[in-house]
């Protein structure tokens, strides 16, 4: 949200990194590393390439480290911002830890509760990653029950509409003890007695929810 | 996705058409066009060859494409091994296989594993491919994204950004052949040049270029090169037939 980015130039990159322009180029080519991460900007030499330091670091070292084993195609998919994927059986992601049952159980009452359809069984992939958040988030403690459920509700709502491919950043406000939840693609602003409680990059999140999903500890 | 895993696909017939017709599109074996078909819908087959002229209003997908006469596609289209001898009008089009002996102009993005191109392609986008030969002539306003570039220049080239492992860029010469004397009295009329912003690679050979940037592991300036500025990092030979303005290590 701020204005004043960490980046790191392309050269940089490839230094620090140990990478070759080939495999950066093939990489973006098979859509591992997201189109908007690569910032114009004029320098010295004319235009040169920046990337978002942090987030560019981390995806090349997850590639580096998941190269060996997973083909670039299915490394792709891994990495693909769009929250789609096989529907998972409840009893697996339980089972697995993903989800818990404490947590599945809190979620069906409040689905009760609203008069919003249960959850079915096998359950949408973007629906268990929203319950996998949830279950994060409790965990956490930062944010109580009720804005826990809020957050979850607001995400289905949100996946519902369906307007953009990318997630967006899902970020929870409190005012005067009243929380206010929304997922936006942009940049919001709040006055100054609001408190930001949670910001979170949904796409990061989706990354993190898949890898586990795969077996891997991140 | 493969066409070829279609479910219905085996029970599906051939179309053949001749003469000129509106055509709801649909699934299909094998089309052939002869005449000048217009399909209003999406059209998904095997093969596709088309000797007319046909115009697509909806998506295309096709195993294997081959166009002689001319081909207009305005929705998404995903061609499998294409190969034009005619010319070919399109949005963005995805391939495994291109050759182009013939024209061939994208309103968008070219993504494919390899292309071969003997004729003319006009990118307005950028352009994804694995290998990419060619020794024709091309315009890209986009990125050219590669692994693996070996191209001779067949008059005026042009690239906005290359970047890939190993690009090549070697001067036309002489071989032996009847078709070989057209392309060098060509060479006459248009200058055989690549143009190109910036070039990016980790094995770079250049011959007859000119860039404002050309950075590189290891870079090699040939013959006819006007380059601005050279950044490499292990090593750089520039002939003292090339223009260069400035090389730094780093």
């Amino acid at each position: 949200m701020n204005e004043q980015e960490d980046l790191i130039s392309k050269k940089e990159l490839l230094e620090t990194t140990n990478i070759s322009y080939g495999q950066l180029y093939r990489w973006k080519r098979k859509g591992l590393i997201p189109e908007s991460w690569f910032r114009k900007k004029s320098a010295f030499t004319g235009q040169e390439t920046f990337f978002p330091r942090q987030e560019i670091l981390e995806r090349v070292e997850r590639i580096k480290g998941m190269k060996e084993d997973v083909a670039l195609s299915e490394l792709a998919d891994l990495l693909s911002p769009t929250p789609s994927g096989d529907p998972l059986s409840i009893e697996e992601i339980t089972r697995r830890n993903i989800v818990s049952q404490a947590t599945f159980d809190l979620l069906q009452e409040a689905a009760w509760e609203n008069g919003a359809p249960p959850l079915s069984d096998p359950i949408p992939f973007g629906t268990a990653f929203h319950a996998h958040l949830s279950e994060t988030l409790l965990g956490d403690g930062k944010l109580s029950r009720e804005e826990v459920l809020l957050v979850f509700r607001t995400l289905e709502e949100a996946r519902g509409a369906e307007r953009s491919e990318e997630p967006g950043e899902l970020v929870l406000v409190r005012k005067r003890g009243v929380a206010l939840c929304l997922v936006h693609r942009g940049e919001v602003l709040f006055d100054r007695e609001a408190r930001t409680v949670l910001e979170m990059d949904l796409a990061r999140a989706l990354t993190d929810f898949r890898w586990l999903l795969k077996g891997e500890r991140t | 996705m493969n066409p070829n895993t279609g479910d219905d696909m085996r029970i599906a017939r051939n179309l053949s058409l001749m003469g000129t017709c509106d055509h709801g599109g649909g699934r299909f074996r094998k089309v052939s066009i002869m005449g000048q078909v217009h399909f209003q819908e999406d059209l998904r087959c095997l093969s596709f060859s088309c000797m007319g002229k046909a115009w697509m209003e909806g998506a295309f997908r096709s195993a294997k494409t081959s166009v002689m006469g001319e081909l207009t596609l305005e929705g998404p289209a995903e061609g499998g091994r294409i190969s034009v001898m005619g010319r070919v009008f399109s949005g963005n089009l995805s391939a495994q296989r291109l050759d182009a002996m013939g024209e061939l102009t994208i309103h968008g993005k070219l993504e494919a594993e390899e292309v071969k191109l003997l004729g003319r392609l006009t990118i307005e986008g950028d352009c994804n491919v694995d290998r990419f030969r060619s020794y024709g002539d091309f315009d890209i306003s986009g990125l050219l994204s590669v692994d693996d570039l070996s191209l001779t220049p067949g008059s005026r080239c042009r690239a906005g950004e290359i970047g890939g492992a190993h690009i090549e860029v070697r001067r036309y010469f002489w071989r032996h052949g009847v078709a070989e004397v057209f392309r060098a009295l060509s060479g006459f009329l248009h200058e055989r040049r690549l143009e190109a912003r910036t070039i990016e690679g980790d094995e770079i050979f250049l011959e007859d270029v000119t860039a404002e940037l050309v950075r590189g592991t290891r870079v090699t300036i040939g013959k006819g090169c006007r380059i601005a500025r050279v950044e490499y990092g292990e090593l750089c030979h520039i002939h003292p037939k090339a223009e260069v303005g400035e090389s730094v290590q780093g």
